[in-house]
């Protein structure tokens, strides 16, 4: 009875206030506007995620970041000193904002979550990987030596592809002396002692416009190389391409 | 229009668009169900109205969110369900399951204890266990036994697959048998 009493009040309560007015249903446009903006923003966290995976991989293929690893782990130092750490970061994170949202759509409604984050991983990275085959982050990274448009967002993370190492160096011959090299950098042009090298003589002929990486340790602004290889311009194509920027020679591409 | 004869959809369908007091038919479907769900969790008959009271205003605040090819039962129960949870977090202070006697036999039938035990003394340990039990393994199984609903309904509330779903009881029927076998043999010595 006392049951049946509590259930009629509760009803009733409920019932005067929708009655009433106080109690008001939802406008259908405001659950159509929350879905559409969490898609949206789910969308474009993926799109970030698969453009900052691309510019890790053209970081990596552009910069002298792997070249030292060919000096085995000698060259690690060199390697972590210039990983793109803060693009890995943004990637990183708009990976887990992406994550989280679709945990919060229909799209991983019922479904295992390890599942969804796996099949989005793969997408992210194979997506990333296709775009690193067209030219839009050699785009981006021209409006970063431009300084204008997209540019002006990303110049942040490809900056560190160009800044000055402590223990690692790459740029072009500019003079040869005994024991030393002049090396025209995206920075200005180095000194590098060769006097302390671990392998002599030279394991090439030095020749001025020559493009090489070595590694070693920094003092003010004299670089002491441990070890030094040539490389290729097609190797470390940010670094050809800074050189001649600051040199007010833009050749190619720009 | 007789209420009686229309489902829980074709009743919300008209309350979104014609007729809010039908609401009302609503109401006298699920108070008990969810009352009587509810109180697995929440002990205090006050806070269990209030709590009960704001499951209505939510659900119908939120009928245009509702999905029609779904059913509605799984969706007035995941509210339930979500402000169960939020209660549990605002008193985070431990409450004692209470369990009628139809909900006792069917515990005792489904975990299969033998006959060892006093029938007065296990009631109160079974309360106990599943007092003690992760919210994760209570949940399920409070709406397998007790509830009465379906791996697919359990899936739709808890809004967790369907092999989840029976992982989880499987798992929260044994935990709950080990338990009540460990509290046994600490009184018995």
């Amino acid at each position: 009875m006392n049951q049946n009493n509590n259930t009629k009040e509760l009803e009733k309560k409920i019932m005067s206030g929708i009655k009433s007015g106080k109690i008001k249903l939802r406008s259908k446009y405001i659950f159509w506007a929350k879905k559409l903006g969490l898609n949206s923003v789910l969308s474009l966290s993926i799109i970030l995620a698969i453009l900052f995976f691309n510019l890790v991989l053209f970081y990596m293929k552009s910069t002298d970041n792997l070249g030292y690893l060919s000096f085995g782990k000698n060259g690690l130092l060199a390697f972590l000193e210039s990983f793109p750490y803060s693009l890995i970061i943004v990637f990183a994170l708009f990976l887990l904002i992406a994550g989280y949202l679709i945990t919060k759509t229909d799209w991983s409604y019922k479904k295992e979550f390890k599942y969804i984050a796996l099949i989005l991983v793969i997408i992210i990275l194979l997506a990333g990987s296709i775009l690193a085959s067209t030219n839009l982050s050699e785009n981006i990274e021209r409006q970063v030596f431009l300084n204008k448009g997209t540019g002006l967002f990303f110049k942040p993370f490809f900056k560190r592809g160009l800044n000055l190492r402590g223990s690692g160096l790459v740029g072009e011959i500019y003079e040869i002396g005994k024991n030393y090299l002049i090396i025209d950098t995206p920075k200005g042009k180095q000194y590098l002692d060769l006097s302390q090298l671990r392998h002599k003589p030279l394991p090439f002929k030095p020749e001025e416009g020559q493009l090489i990486i070595a590694i070693g340790a920094r003092k003010d602004d004299i670089f002491t190389a441990y070890k030094i290889r040539l490389t290729k311009k097609n190797e470390c194509p940010m670094i050809k391409r800074g050189i001649h920027i600051f040199k007010n020679e833009i050749k190619s591409p720009y | 229009m007789d209420p009686l004869r229309l489902s829980d959809e074709q009743i919300i369908e008209v309350v979104r668009v014609e007729n809010k007091g039908l609401y009302s038919e609503i109401i006298k479907r699920y108070q008990s169900k969810l009352s009587h769900y509810l109180r697995k969790f929440i002990y205090n008959p006050d806070e269990l109205e209030d709590v009960l009271q704001t499951v209505f205003i939510k659900t119908y605040k939120n009928l245009f969110s509702f999905n029609m090819n779904k059913k509605f039962s799984s969706w007035i129960y995941k509210i339930a369900h979500n402000e169960a949870i939020n209660y549990i977090r605002k008193n985070s202070a431990s409450h004692q399951v209470s369990l009628d006697k139809v909900e006792y036999q069917i515990i005792d039938k489904n975990i299969d204890l033998g006959k060892n035990f006093d029938q007065i003394l296990l009631k109160k340990q079974i309360e106990n266990s599943l007092s003690q039990l992760k919210l994760k393994y209570r949940e399920p199984l409070i709406l397998f036994f007790f509830e009465q609903k379906s791996y697919e309904e359990i899936s739709d509330i808890l809004r967790i697959p369907k092999s989840t779903v029976g992982t989880l009881i499987s798992r929260g029927k044994k935990m709950l048998k080990e338990k009540i076998i460990i509290d046994k043999l600490y009184e018995s010595e």
